[in-house]
């Protein structure tokens, strides 16, 4: 009995607890994963592997010695400032003739909120050594800082530093003895409230003196902070969320003040987002006109009528928009002949989800978007791209280009597939009939840091007769980048002295004619993203050991012409 | 002679199948691609609280048979003591259990990928898939709590996730649910987890084009213009229907410098979407870069003539009219663009009130939810669509995506007193949608609540003065016996009036037999024949008159 009733029992309860082990198992199998999967960053360098082309860019932030790191604290509330920051300048400032740099720093917001970050200024010692020369320079500038633009302003033979900031801007005079003084309410220059952006010099009516653009991003960034999110992660306000400020033109007076010709100019009757800006004759007509380069807006063309006053072409002469017709996320711009054809062209890096624009000269100033055709940049669809220079890398005679990339948003990587804060930067070689190619992963270890990227100079920092890079990166050292390309080739650096013309030959075009081609460069003063470097120009020659001829087209008007200058030298030339 | 003028159902099913009524539920309720099919008989929603087991073993929700299934087991057991348990029975119930047990088995084994295992024997497509286990949602957190903006994000997300799954475990294995899942794991940025799902519909239904589609989005985002083409040119193959999938083809073809292959294929989107101001503007660049200007300018023109404040097309223009030499067009349009960029000044007042990331988290949840419903339509399971739906509406009580797929729903499933419940919500919600009082009127109609749909029509009326369907609907609802017949006269004139159809002059003429006019209702009856001579209903009435 007692058996039949432990049967019965087992018959009952067995299936009964099969089925539940077996549904507790099956639930256990359908059990999401969890946690999310990592997504791989999608322009992953080849760290450590050798490079497999000719030129090679080489990591050498360790051994430069600069110790810089960029820093701001928002106190967690993403002020649109944050994003922004910031660019790097070179100059010369102690007469050595090595080319030294500015890094920009940001801030705690408000200022006193945080310990105090300040701009630094870096002697370069040579071999792509650096020493920290800010407090003897007196070169601290302690507010967030966003641009830089370098030029003699005073024609006394040194260097001066504009720095536009959130909040008043700064203006350094170099004294001649490595040390530098502010000079920004003396010169009137200092503007008001406003969040700065790019800045360049130009002598825009040909008087000898340079004068000073100054652009504007946004109004009240702090103030009228909106909080957004993205994807339901906290982010960042964007462009149109505030009023633009318009931008200035200082006149300078000749006796070390300027006066704001904003509105005499017509330069203040357009207001946009202002990002990078550079100073270029783009119609060849002997005066210097103003390319802007506007957030999430349509780009200016300031086209100078040759006394300095200014009409906004951008739309006439095709730079206003991408091809497609798109108003860009614009951030950097710089300029060169990139297909050799005398014209100077002009390239654009945008924000994600659009191509960086490289806008093509018909040579009568009129230009059109070819970044597809010649490949500028077209993988970087994904990414926000801000610094960039044109460089001739390999010295022959074509140019190349540096971008520098990143996202705004720390956070993008949790709602983006596409993109990452954080993101290699990007070198395209020119094969010498203008179509580019990137070749970030086989050039060495010098594009293989992940950061977020902002301004990029580019100087031959160490005197070898190439051109070196240094990336400023946002919330962290920057890259130093040595040029270690050996392809045989000559160059030719020019440093200009103008008497007539602006002392540091600010304006002046040059055109040098080797092996039967011309290549065309003028001295800017302001350019990249919202930095300020080139001043020495720098020509690479190819095989030719010199250049047949070199034709300088003054700002004041005259050309000077040399003959059968030999390569790989460092030439002054002085305005007669 | 006595005619039968049941005119209030004749016009309330009139009504519903004109073809302006039905392109409002249409635009409301449908996106092109889900072919939402309403036609289809749906299941009605069990209202007792755990029915009969035939029905629960039909139901393709797995939680809902789970459910059933373990109450009447419980129910057994509970009778287990009231049997006073002789042999015969005990046998009976041992067996009863092992057969639940066998089938409890069998219907878990067979309800989902998620639980599947592969066996050596599966030879179907489906059986040599493996297991798929949906991937972990993303993370999604609500930083400030204080904010009720996001808090909703949140919830839309969380909500939107819960609708493409749960579609998923009623609807196992459907394609279209698998590729819904990706999407919203694609734009939470988990793209390896929609990258998985996608792969697993393509292995499962290698002719499904939508996952190709999805896959080809994907690729094109990341600038991987090749695979892109690739995957958009496979889903064309797949399914030649898929008009969407040219656009995407001919953007990347674009990008890949093809620009001959992208010009035929903005060419084929065009056809069928001609108003597609931006692809015209897409296609003048192609040509553009074939250097066939004069094409160009005339693809430009037309965006211009669809939308003439276009600034890509301006722009457009002037490049072209310069590289056919004609600097004077060239000149003339690149003064009406900077005209255009000067007139759209930026606007920054009410900023603060605007949330792109609100209103993308409701658009991608608007998505979902009608995706979701459409899926489980057409795979009939519209109770298990309406569940959800209450569901979702329970969380966001004031989502108008929501009640309007659930007023649809209630609808095709002739629950109309809750479709009256919800109009009325939506008009209190929206009093100046004239559409919503219109469509409340229509069903009170249908539910012969004649002083609401009066009071319903009224509205319309007040907020659409010109709106000749509502003077039509309002004739008919004064003219029942009691009512008011010299209104529905007076209403139905000015219907016809402002619209002169066969309809609505056989309402005239109903309404002018009511109130004994005999001869005027013959006239306006001989009208609606003349102006519909093939419907049967008018020609029958004018017989009978």
């Amino acid at each position: 009995m007692f058996l039949q009733k432990c049967v019965t029992c087992l018959l009952i309860r067995v299936p009964v607890a099969l089925v539940f082990v077996l549904f507790i198992l099956m639930l256990g199998g359908c059990k999401p994963e969890k946690g999310k999967v990592p997504i791989a960053n999608p322009n992953q360098p080849t760290n450590g592997k050798e490079p497999s082309s000719s030129i090679t860019l080489v990591d050498v932030t360790e051994q430069s010695q600069i110790s810089f790191v960029h820093s701001y604290d928002g106190h967690n509330q993403r002020y649109i400032v944050e994003e922004i920051g910031s660019g790097i300048g070179t100059l010369d400032f102690d007469s050595d003739g090595l080319m030294d740099v500015y890094f920009l720093n940001g801030a705690s917001i408000p200022v006193e909120s945080g310990p105090k970050t300040s701009n630094a200024l870096y002697r370069n010692l040579g071999s792509m050594t650096f020493v920290e020369a800010t407090l003897a320079s007196h070169t601290e500038d302690v507010l967030f800082s966003m641009g830089v633009a370098v030029a003699d302003y005073d024609s006394d033979g040194f260097s001066d530093i504009f720095v536009t900031n959130f909040g008043p801007n700064c203006f350094l005079r170099n004294n001649g003895d490595g040390t530098f003084e502010d000079v920004s309410l003396s010169a009137g220059v200092g503007g008001g409230d406003q969040l700065g952006a790019g800045a360049c010099f130009l002598d825009a009516d040909r008087d000898g003196h340079v004068d000073l653009f100054v652009g504007n991003y946004v109004q009240s960034p702090v103030e009228k902070n909106i909080k957004r999110t993205t994807e339901g992660f906290p982010s960042y306000p964007g462009p149109l969320d505030f009023m633009t400020d318009p931008d200035f033109l200082y006149h300078n007076n000749g006796d070390g003040s300027f006066s704001d010709h904003s509105a005499v100019s017509g330069i203040s009757e357009h207001s946009s987002t202002s990002m990078g800006c550079i100073a270029v004759d783009f119609d060849d007509d002997g005066d210097t006109d103003i390319f802007v380069a506007n957030d999430v807006d349509r780009n200016f063309l300031f086209e100078n009528d040759g006394t300095g006053k200014f009409v906004e072409v951008g739309i006439q002469r095709g730079v206003a928009f991408s091809g497609d017709g798109k108003r860009n996320g614009n951030m950097g711009i710089d300029c060169a002949d990139f297909n050799g054809d005398g014209a100077l062209d002009f390239f654009t890096t945008t924000f994600s989800n659009e191509l960086p624009v490289l806008y093509k000269n018909d040579g009568l100033g009129n230009f059109s978007d070819v970044t597809i055709e010649f490949g500028a940049g077209v993988n970087l669809l994904p990414h926000a791209n801000w610094g960039t220079a044109f460089i001739d890398v390999e010295n022959d005679g074509d140019q190349d280009l540096v971008i520098a990339n990143g996202h705004t948003d720390p956070n993008v990587s949790s709602w983006a597939y596409t993109t990452a804060w954080k993101v290699a930067n990007t070198m395209l070689l020119n094969g010498g009939d203008g179509h580019f190619k990137d070749i970030s992963k086989t050039c060495g270890s010098g594009f293989a840091p992940i950061e977020n990227s902002r301004g990029v100079a580019t100087e031959d920092f160490d005197m070898d007769g190439d051109v070196d890079i240094i990336i400023l990166n946002a919330l962290a050292r920057p890259t130093v980048i040595r040029n270690d390309s050996h392809p045989m080739h000559h160059w030719l650096q020019l440093d200009l002295k103008g008497k007539l013309s602006s002392r540091d030959g600010t304006g002046a075009r040059v055109t040098v004619e080797v092996a039967g081609k011309k290549i065309v460069k003028e001295v800017h003063s302001g350019r990249g993203y919202q930095s300020s470097f080139g001043q020495r120009l720098h020509f690479g020659l190819g095989d030719a050991k010199s250049a047949s001829k070199l034709n300088i087209r003054w700002p004041s008007g005259e050309s000077q012409v040399l003959v059968d200058v030999a390569g790989d030298q460092i030439l002054t030339v002085v305005q007669p | 002679m006595q005619i039968d003028f049941d005119v209030v159902k004749h016009v309330a099913v009139e009504r519903t199948s004109s073809p302006r009524y039905n392109s409002k539920i249409a635009g409301s309720c449908v996106l092109s691609r889900l072919k939402l099919g309403f036609a289809a008989t749906g299941e009605r929603v069990p209202t007792e609280p755990f029915p009969s087991a035939p029905f629960f073993k039909q139901s393709p929700n797995l939680k809902f048979r789970f459910d059933c299934f373990g109450w009447h087991v419980l129910r057994l057991v509970a009778k287990f003591d009231e049997w006073k348990m002789n042999r015969k029975r005990l046998f009976q119930l041992i067996i009863v259990l092992n057969l639940c047990a066998a089938a409890w088995i069998v219907f878990l084994r067979s309800v989902s990928p998620l639980a599947r295992q592969p066996e050596a024997s599966d030879v179907s497509a489906v059986h040599t898939l493996g297991k798929l286990e949906l991937p972990a949602r993303p993370v999604i957190e609500i930083f400030d709590k204080d904010s009720p903006k996001q808090v909703e994000i949140a919830k839309l997300r969380t909500l939107a996730f819960d609708l493409a799954e749960n579609a998923l475990r009623n609807l196992p294995n459907n394609p279209e649910a698998i590729c819904l899942l990706g999407k919203l794991h694609l734009r939470s940025g988990n793209a390896d987890a929609a990258r998985r799902l996608w792969d697993y519909v393509l292995q499962m239904e290698p002719n499904f084009a939508e996952a190709n589609i999805d896959y080809g989005h994907y690729e094109l985002n990341l600038g991987n213009f090749d695979e892109a083409a690739e995957h958009f040119r496979k889903a064309i193959e797949k399914d030649s229907s898929r008009i969407d999938a040219y656009l995407p083809l001919a953007e990347s073809q674009s990008s890949q410098r093809n620009y001959e292959a992208a010009a035929k294929n903005f060419e084929t989107y065009l056809v069928q979407n001609p108003r597609a101001a931006e692809t015209w503007c897409k296609l003048g660049w192609a040509y553009q870069q074939l250097s066939k200007p004069s094409e160009a300018i005339v693809s430009y023109s037309k965006a211009v003539v669809i939308e003439p404040a276009s600034s890509t097309a301006v722009q457009g223009l002037v490049t072209a009219y310069r590289a056919l030499g004609d600097s004077v067009s060239a000149k003339q349009y690149a003064d009406i663009a900077a005209e255009l960029a000067k007139a759209s000044p930026r606007v920054v007042e009410g900023r603060d009130q605007f949330d792109p990331d609100l209103d993308k988290a409701r658009e991608v949840f608007d998505f979902a939810s009608r995706s979701t419903t459409g899926v489980l339509v057409q795979a009939n399971a519209t109770s298990i669509a309406i569940a959800q739906l209450e569901k979702a509406k329970a969380l966001l009580p004031k989502s108008d995506s929501i009640r309007t797929l659930l007023i649809d729903l209630y609808i095709a499933q002739q629950a109309v007193e809750n479709a009256i419940t919800l109009l009325n919500e939506q008009c209190e919600q929206s009093p100046g949608d004239a559409n919503a009082w219109l469509r409340l009127g229509v069903q009170c109609i249908k539910f012969r609540r004649l002083d609401t749909a009066e009071a319903a029509l009224r509205k319309v009326i007040e907020l659409e003065p010109k709106n000749a369907e509502a003077y039509a609907l309002l004739a008919q609802v004064q003219l029942p016996a009691g009512r008011n017949p010299q209104g529905a006269i007076q209403s139905a004139r000015i219907a016809v009036q402002l619209l002169p159809t066969g309809s609505n002059h056989f309402i005239l003429g109903t309404a002018l037999y009511h109130t004994g006019d005999l001869a005027g209702s013959k006239q306006e009856i001989l009208k609606a024949v003349e102006l519909e001579p093939r419907n049967a209903e008018f020609r029958a009435a004018l017989e009978q008159l």
